[in-house]
């Protein structure tokens, strides 16, 4: 009852300590986009998961007598041209691009703050290897150093994986870096250090706590990105192979109709943009409330 | 002294390279401290007292180079590698620094942050036994419901009661030396009055040896049974509070008690200050490095550095004049001979 009361007279921006799942429930309360992110992103998880209740249709097997017709109440986003459903196509894409995404963002954040951890706590010879090692990694574009490894490794999705990995973990080792220079010169690690424990000790339990927030802030806004390479990448021809459904390759099988069935290459790219919108709202609201925290 | 050092340092110097040549910040620097007792360091703002702590437990990296000897139980403790120094700190000497408040790590519990010595040290394997053990720990240094707060984060602690978890922290392990840097100086004087109590009741309690690095010649008084008073790096000083009060035997010791403000005896009609800059310590003065700033100095004082010279049990200074410090000065002759 006063956590209500303190809710309506403190600023808006100040949130009342309540245990963290209410807390998180009243940070979103006040923020309208970062609830709508949160909310189209579970709608749209739910139903890639529930794709087999929620639609009839099989979205490998092939129905060439209804191939490429236009939405209906039959076909909700029109048929490609195998007669695939491709409203059911994009659902079970979803499981595998948002699979993608989560891991491509996930990958890249641990190494990359692993080693920026190391190399900002040891500095001296080991920083300049990492830290040389970081330069040169993001001196090529995201792309083409993803396309390069990918095209190495050859198509799948566990190159696609080390490939975006090699892509991106650079961005998140400077981050953690320069966190972690400011933080080792504080005098709780000069007590830990003090009190004989270990340097991983020291850079796992001390440090990376103390340090990890700028990362999930940044690896937020960088899953729509990767949701947008992973995507291009899959558009050119470098994902997963057909007749698996991705959004990318789902594209680019609708290229060659764009003039005769548009709703090919629309429906699912407006799919990528719709997640793409909910994870940038959902990403900032949750940025936002960490920066805040800090 | 027929009983053992728990810890002799013998003409420690500790150099920093800085871009404007190299720093010498600590300088044969040599004291001991016995089983128990309570030795105060007491000098100014980068008179090398915290370098000297910290050159002792090796907290310092390269590029600092640290000279000298530091035995603790037959083992130097500058020579000894990183891993055995390791085991060491925390285990057997421990050190709280100034600032309680950002000591603690913001984002753990404070009761894990008691415990983990206890499993980092392999004394406790369980972590509910440590954390037991923290509950105990907290409530020897005077936390009040020690069971609910252990599970509370550093931020919901005042700064004295930071400082106690702190306390708690360094004791956890149950070392015999205790280096104090400053535990006083970030907290308000009441509350500054409460740690100084908790640390001489738990030294008498614990029978620890604590290094009390201060700046506060009061507190050297209430606490500690001798002193090292420090300057420019160097050890100036060593003799009892009531000695070092009474009779300072070195023109910076008796000016530093000369800015104390007392409340009897003679009232100056102001303090005095010590008139002057503490020397750059890329290029410390020659001779008697205070020479420049001491009412007292000759000739002999600028020519070529000051030894510290012991004289009595105990007591030493690294002053040509000292002898002209006795006050009665008709019997100072007399009192140096019959020392010598």
């Amino acid at each position: 009852m006063t956590s209500e009361h303190a809710a309506h007279t403190l600023p808006s921006r100040r949130i009342p300590s309540l245990p963290g799942r209410a807390r998180l429930a009243a940070v979103l309360g006040q923020r309208t986009a970062a609830t709508i992110g949160a909310v189209l992103i579970t709608l749209i998880v739910l139903a890639s998961v529930m794709a087999p209740w929620l639609s009839p249709y099989d979205p490998i097997a092939q129905d060439l007598r209804n191939a490429l017709k236009p939405p209906s109440l039959e076909h909700l986003f029109g048929t490609d041209n195998f007669g695939r459903d491709i409203f059911t196509r994009v659902l079970y894409a979803a499981q595998i691009d948002l699979r993608i995404a989560f891991l491509c963002v996930f990958f890249p954040w641990v190494l990359g703050t692993l080693l920026g951890c190391i190399a900002g706590y040891s500095g001296g010879f080991i920083d300049t290897v990492i830290m040389r090692t970081v330069d040169t990694f993001t001196a090529f574009p995201f792309l083409v150093m993803a396309i390069g490894v990918i095209a190495v490794l050859g198509p799948g999705v566990t190159s696609m994986y080390i490939a975006l990995t090699l892509a991106g973990w650079s961005m998140y080792a400077r981050i953690v870096r320069a966190e972690v220079l400011v933080a080792k010169r504080s005098e709780y690690v000069l007590a830990a250090r003090a009190l004989g424990f270990s340097h991983t000790r020291i850079m796992l339990r001390h440090l990376l706590p103390n340090v990890i927030t700028p990362t999930i802030i940044f690896a937020m806004t960088d899953i729509v990105l990767v949701i947008l390479s992973t995507t291009t990448l899959a558009f050119l021809g470098l994902g997963l192979p057909p007749p698996t459904p991705t959004w990318g390759t789902m594209i680019a099988e609708g290229k060659s109709f764009i003039f005769t069935a548009w709703w090919m290459v629309t429906l699912p790219g407006l799919a990528i943009v719709l997640v793409g919108i909910s994870l940038s709202l959902f990403g900032d609201g949750v940025a936002d409330w960490l920066r805040e925290r800090e | 002294m027929s009983v053992i050092a728990l810890l002799e340092v013998r003409n420690l110097s500790t150099d920093i390279p800085t871009r404007r040549g190299v720093l010498h910040a600590v300088e044969d620097v040599s004291f001991s401290i016995l089983p128990g007792e309570c030795l105060g360091i007491v000098g100014e703002s980068g008179s090398g007292k915290s370098v000297t702590c910290r050159s002792i437990l090796g907290l310092l990296a390269p590029p600092v180079r640290i000279r000298g000897q530091a035995l603790f139980d037959g083992a130097d403790l500058i020579a000894i590698g990183e891993a055995e120094r390791r085991r060491i700190r925390g285990h057997d000497i421990a050190m709280i620094v100034q600032d309680a408040v950002s000591a603690l790590n913001p984002v753990l519990r404070v009761g894990g942050q008691i415990a983990e010595g206890l499993l980092e040290h392999g004394i406790v394997r369980s972590r509910r036994a440590a954390q037991k053990r923290a509950v105990d720990l907290m409530r020897k240094v005077g936390i009040p419901s020690p069971e609910d707060r252990v599970s509370d984060y550093p931020h919901q602690f005042s700064g004295g009661m930071c400082q106690r978890v702190v306390i708690a922290t360094a004791l956890a392990c149950a070392p015999r030396l205790l280096i104090a840097d400053e535990p006083t100086t970030a907290l308000d004087v009441t509350i500054q009055d409460q740690i100084l109590k908790l640390l001489v009741q738990l030294r008498r309690e614990l029978d620890l040896a604590v290094i009390l690095v201060t700046h506060d010649m009061g507190v050297v008084a209430e606490t500690c049974q001798r002193v090292a008073v420090m300057y420019a790096g160097q050890i100036v000083e060593t003799a009892t509070p009531t000695e070092l009060f009474e009779n300072p035997r070195h023109p910076y010791s008796a000016a530093l008690l000369d800015c104390v403000p007392t409340l009897d005896g003679p009232h100056p009609e102001r303090l005095r200050p010590i008139e002057g800059l503490p020397p750059d310590l890329v290029s410390p003065p020659a001779g008697c490095r205070f020479h420049p700033r001491c009412a007292m100095a000759t000739d002999d004082c600028r020519a070529g550095p000051v030894p510290l010279t012991e004289i009595g049990p105990g007591r030493s200074t690294r002053c040509l004049r000292h002898a002209d410090m006795i006050p009665d000065a008709g019997d100072a002759g007399n009192l140096a001979e019959t020392r010598a």
